[in-house]
């Protein structure tokens, strides 16, 4: 037997698994990339007064805030909802938490290889800016960062204003589908009125007020 | 040159025979040939230059990849693990300031059923503290007394109108008073505000309520809804969503780190031996008292609040009553209670039927509930006939159908929509009314009854706005509600299918699909009892409720209450049984004293007025409940009970804080779940790599080398 003959099918087949892998991982990537640049028009048009905006014709989601990390220079647009298909292209608002800007506590999901790559680097202190699609920039400021076993712990969405980035962990993990969470915790740090709603974040310095607490709610 | 010896041996030798042979008759050809061939192949020294760089780019590449999936400083961040699966909501302020106990005490009896529940708070902080505690009771449950108990200290709630309740309760809140605030939320969702709990203090609050049991197949239930499962309003373009009240804000945690607990106690007296008594998710102790009450126990002492109670009991054979009349007489009028099971249909009819199936698939339902709906969305396929037609409506924020109109159920559409049921996924919002006004439009093809087999959780806020939806454009469609998940939202699933003419299952687990649908579709092919009426003795005046009498499918009672004027005299039932007609008499004498029978009427008077909308302005519909409400000692969308101790207890300068008691979330419900947060990016790059490198040690073993 002459296992030569072989030889080029096998190595095309290699080839072409390797091809076909390799293509899909750089999609996930490009995709997520991507997809960013599409959802700065529809987040225009958000903050121009439209509501939902579809990023494209057969979109089941829409963008409901701006995240910018100035520290690490991200800049994301977050969709609505967290479900894998939504969470490919952006990161997204658990539905039923709370809006940017409302009291509770509102969690976005990004994915630990691509948008959310970044959650490890964030520190103690680090300044997150969340636009609402009314302009206005809500400061966020991180309080604190935990590993949970999504398993065994609920995430109450109730009390103050908070900001709360859920990714996969640990992060480095070869595999999805784990069943820990990296959280990051950000507390409100007051927020900016941009008057003129433009898609920027330039704001006011003096205009800053600080959101206050009301504990003594019915 | 190797390669020149190697070539022909590669080739089929028959074909080399033929060139040799070729080209040796014509030599000019074979130069041309040779030439041909010599311009397209590589010099050595080229050949060796790409096949090393294709060699060493993936290589290169290769020990790239490996660095950039090599875990980084993976040990520094590893260090927090530590606290996986440790809770840190609790110290979170919702938390551990009150501890909560409920204490549940049912008396069935009859067709009714008494419930006691008296919640304790625990006021383990050293600030004087408010407790607020939004909870669920059963869909019409009559709410008619509150006891406060602070201390030593007894308080009776009085009932008033829910403006006059709230000024009282502030007042005495500002002034240092204990007090206690009932109201209702939302028909099945109550509110409890006590303010000035003590530090150390311990408060319970008794809550009484009266409710009908359901009766269905000769077996009465009995639910005690222990958790809320979280709400959705719809945000935009719905113009009722506010009037159902202010979006319901509960804060939930998860079954295992919270401290609420219930115990659960009932008795049954079923007027004769109960064959056989079942809870649905707890186990229970039964005995026999000596006067054949059956006392029923929790096995557990006590049950985490995750889960509704459920109980079923059904008389011992033969001796589920045909007919029971109560009556209760006040100052204000005689007041009665029917309930009348029709004889069980002889003759099977079988009608086409277009079923549509509306599926929902928002994020309420993820997890357990999902896979719940789709093996009963399963279930329900298989049994369609080959006349039938069906389609499938799946809604979360949108809806949309499986086929742009109701297909025959040939195997291959069945089997396409059991592929796309599979593949459904739930997540985003509670949007009904696009679902069902897509279930409710156009007509059903000739010859068919169109039937709508709405499966879902329930977990919307624009109640009422959904059930005026149903009941303008039912037309001869009827309304199947099938309840999922651990504490789907029975009131409105119960009032869907009652404004759809239909009947509620409920589902609670997987194991009970199979039970639940099998019931439900062989309810759905039976023959219905329809034009039901009910005659009063002649010269009387009685306003009966339900109103509009329902068409009643096998197993089903007709449960009417009334207020009359009549003592005595003969009340007569009847009906179109499968074409045939059907009637029983009453006697008025032949009563049973129902002490609650005046309670359950003003109840089902307040909820009829509640949804009579579009008959009655606002301001009427408002003042005629508050009247009942008044009148009856009913908690309504406009009264509520209040208790006032008459002594400030705190000192006007102590602290003071507010305090809202969690829910406990139901168990199945993921919405604590937190999402997915990777993509298979980093598994199929190494995968990829993986593939490279094995091709290029292949290459360079063997293929290269000979380069």
């Amino acid at each position: 037997m002459n296992l030569r003959r072989f030889r080029v099918p096998v190595l095309c087949a290699l080839l072409s698994g390797s091809l076909w892998q390799l293509g899909g991982a750089g999609f996930i990537h490009v995709k997520a990339a991507v997809a960013q640049t599409l959802l700065r028009d529809a987040w225009a048009q958000t903050l121009l007064g439209a509501r939902q905006v579809a990023p494209w014709p057969w979109a089941d989601t829409w963008p409901v805030a701006r995240l910018r990390v100035p520290r690490h220079a991200r800049d994301l647009i977050v969709l609505a909802g967290a479900s894998g298909r939504t969470l490919a292209f952006a990161p997204g608002q658990l539905s039923g938490s709370a809006g940017p800007g409302d009291a509770g506590r509102m969690i976005i999901a990004g994915h630990r290889d691509t948008h959310f790559a970044f959650l490890r680097e964030l520190r103690a202190g680090d300044e997150l800016q969340l636009q609402d699609p009314g302009g206005t920039v809500h400061r966020f400021r991180v309080s604190s960062t935990r590993v949970v076993d999504s398993h065994s712990t609920a995430l109450s969405l109730d009390g103050p204003q908070e900001l709360v980035l859920v990714t996969c962990f640990p992060f480095d993990a070869m595999t999805a589908g784990g069943p820990l969470r990296y959280l990051v915790f950000a507390a409100a740090a007051g927020s900016v009125r941009d008057g003129q709603n433009s898609p920027q974040f330039g704001y006011r310095q003096s205009a800053i007020r600080t959101a206050g607490r009301d504990d003594s709610r019915i | 040159m190797r390669t020149d010896t190697h070539k022909p041996r590669s080739r089929p030798v028959i074909t080399d025979q033929l060139e040799r042979e070729f080209f040796r008759a014509y030599p000019e050809l074979a130069q041309r040939v040779a030439r041909v061939r010599l311009a397209h192949r590589e010099t050595p020294g080229r050949r060796v230059w790409w096949r090393r760089l294709l060699r060493n780019a993936l290589l290169v590449c290769a020990l790239l990849a490996l660095v950039w999936l090599a875990p980084r400083d993976a040990m520094s961040t590893q260090a927090e693990t530590v606290q996986a699966g440790t809770l840190f909501l609790q110290g979170g302020k919702t938390q551990r300031a009150l501890l909560l106990h409920t204490d549940v005490t049912i008396e069935a009896s009859g067709i009714q059923a008494r419930v006691t529940v008296k919640q304790t708070f625990v006021n383990t902080s050293d600030l004087y503290r408010e407790g607020l505690y939004t909870f669920p009771l059963p869909e019409r449950a009559a709410v008619n007394g509150l006891t406060v108990q602070i201390g030593d200290r007894v308080i009776r709630g009085e009932i008033r109108a829910r403006e006059e309740a709230r000024r009282t309760y502030e007042t005495a809140r500002r002034d240092g008073h204990q007090a206690g605030l009932l109201e209702q939320r939302r028909p099945n969702l109550f509110s409890l505000a006590v303010a000035n709990i003590a530090p150390g203090e311990l408060v319970h609050a008794e809550i009484r309520y009266l409710q009908r049991l359901h009766i269905s197949d000769s077996e009465y239930t009995l639910r005690f809804p222990l958790t809320v499962t979280p709400r959705f309003t719809p945000a935009a373009g719905t113009q009722h969503a506010a009037i159902d009240g202010q979006p319901i804000e509960t804060p939930m945690v998860d079954a295992a780190q919270s401290t609420q607990r219930a115990r659960i106690t009932a008795s049954i007296d079923a007027g004769g031996p109960v064959q056989r008594v079942v809870s649905a998710f707890h186990s229970i102790d039964s005995e026999t008292l000596d006067n054949g009450v059956l006392r029923l126990t929790l096995r557990d002492e006590e049950i985490p609040a995750d889960r509704d109670f459920v109980l079923r009991w059904t008389p011992l054979a033969g001796l589920f009553p045909q007919s029971a009349l109560f009556r209760e007489i006040r100052e204000d009028g005689t007041y009665a209670l029917l309930m009348v099971m029709p004889p069980a249909a002889d003759a099977q009819v079988a009608l086409a039927r277009e079923t549509i199936f509306v599926l929902d698939v928002s994020g309420s339902m993820a997890g357990a509930s999902l896979a719940q709906a789709k093996a009963a969305l399963h279930t329900a396929l298989r049994a369609l006939q080959a006349a039938d037609y069906f389609n499938v409506i799946r809604f979360s924020s949108s809806a949309a159908a499986l086929f742009p109109a109701a297909v025959p159920a040939h195997p291959q559409s069945i089997a396409h929509a059991q592929q796309e049921i599979e593949r459904l996924q739930a997540d985003g919002g509670t949007v009904m009314a696009p679902a069902l006004a897509m279930a409710l439009a156009g007509n059903p093809p000739l010859q068919t009854i169109r039937q709508i087999v709405f499966i879902t959780d329930g977990a919307v806020s624009n109640e009422r706005e959904l059930f005026e939806l149903i009941e303008d454009d039912l037309g001869a469609a009827r309304l199947f509600v099938v309840g999922i998940g651990s504490a789907p939202n029975a009131h409105f699933m119960r009032e869907a299918a009652r404004a759809g003419r239909g009947t509620f299952t409920y589902i609670g687990d997987l194991a009970q699909v199979q039970a639940k649908m099998g019931a439900l579709l062989h309810k759905l092919q039976q023959p219905v009892m329809s034009s039901v009426r009910i005659d009063w003795p002649p010269g009387s005046a009685a306003e009966m409720l339900p109103a509009r009498l329902p068409d009643l499918y096998a197993g089903e009672p007709l449960v009417v209450s009334a207020r009359t004027d009549t003592l005595s005299g003969s009340v007569i039932v009847s009906g179109d049984l499968a074409g045939v007609p059907w009637s029983q008499t009453l006697s008025l004498d032949e009563h049973r004293d129902g002490p609650g029978t005046a309670t359950l009427w003003a109840r089902d008077k307040i909820h009829h007025l509640s949804y009579a909308a579009r008959t009655l302005a606002a301001q009427s519909r408002r003042e005629a409940i508050t009247r009942l409400g008044l009148a009856h000692d009913l908690v309504t969308p406009h009264t509520s009970f209040v208790a006032v101790e008459a002594f400030p207890s705190r000192p006007p300068d102590a602290g003071f804080a507010a305090t809202a008691v969690a829910n406990t979330m139901p168990a199945g419900n993921t919405m604590r779940v937190f999402p997915a947060g990777a993509t298979d990016a980093r598994e199929q790059l190494a995968l990829g790599v993986l593939l490279l490198l094995t091709a290029g040690f292949l290459c360079r073993g063997n293929w290269l080398r000979r380069g």
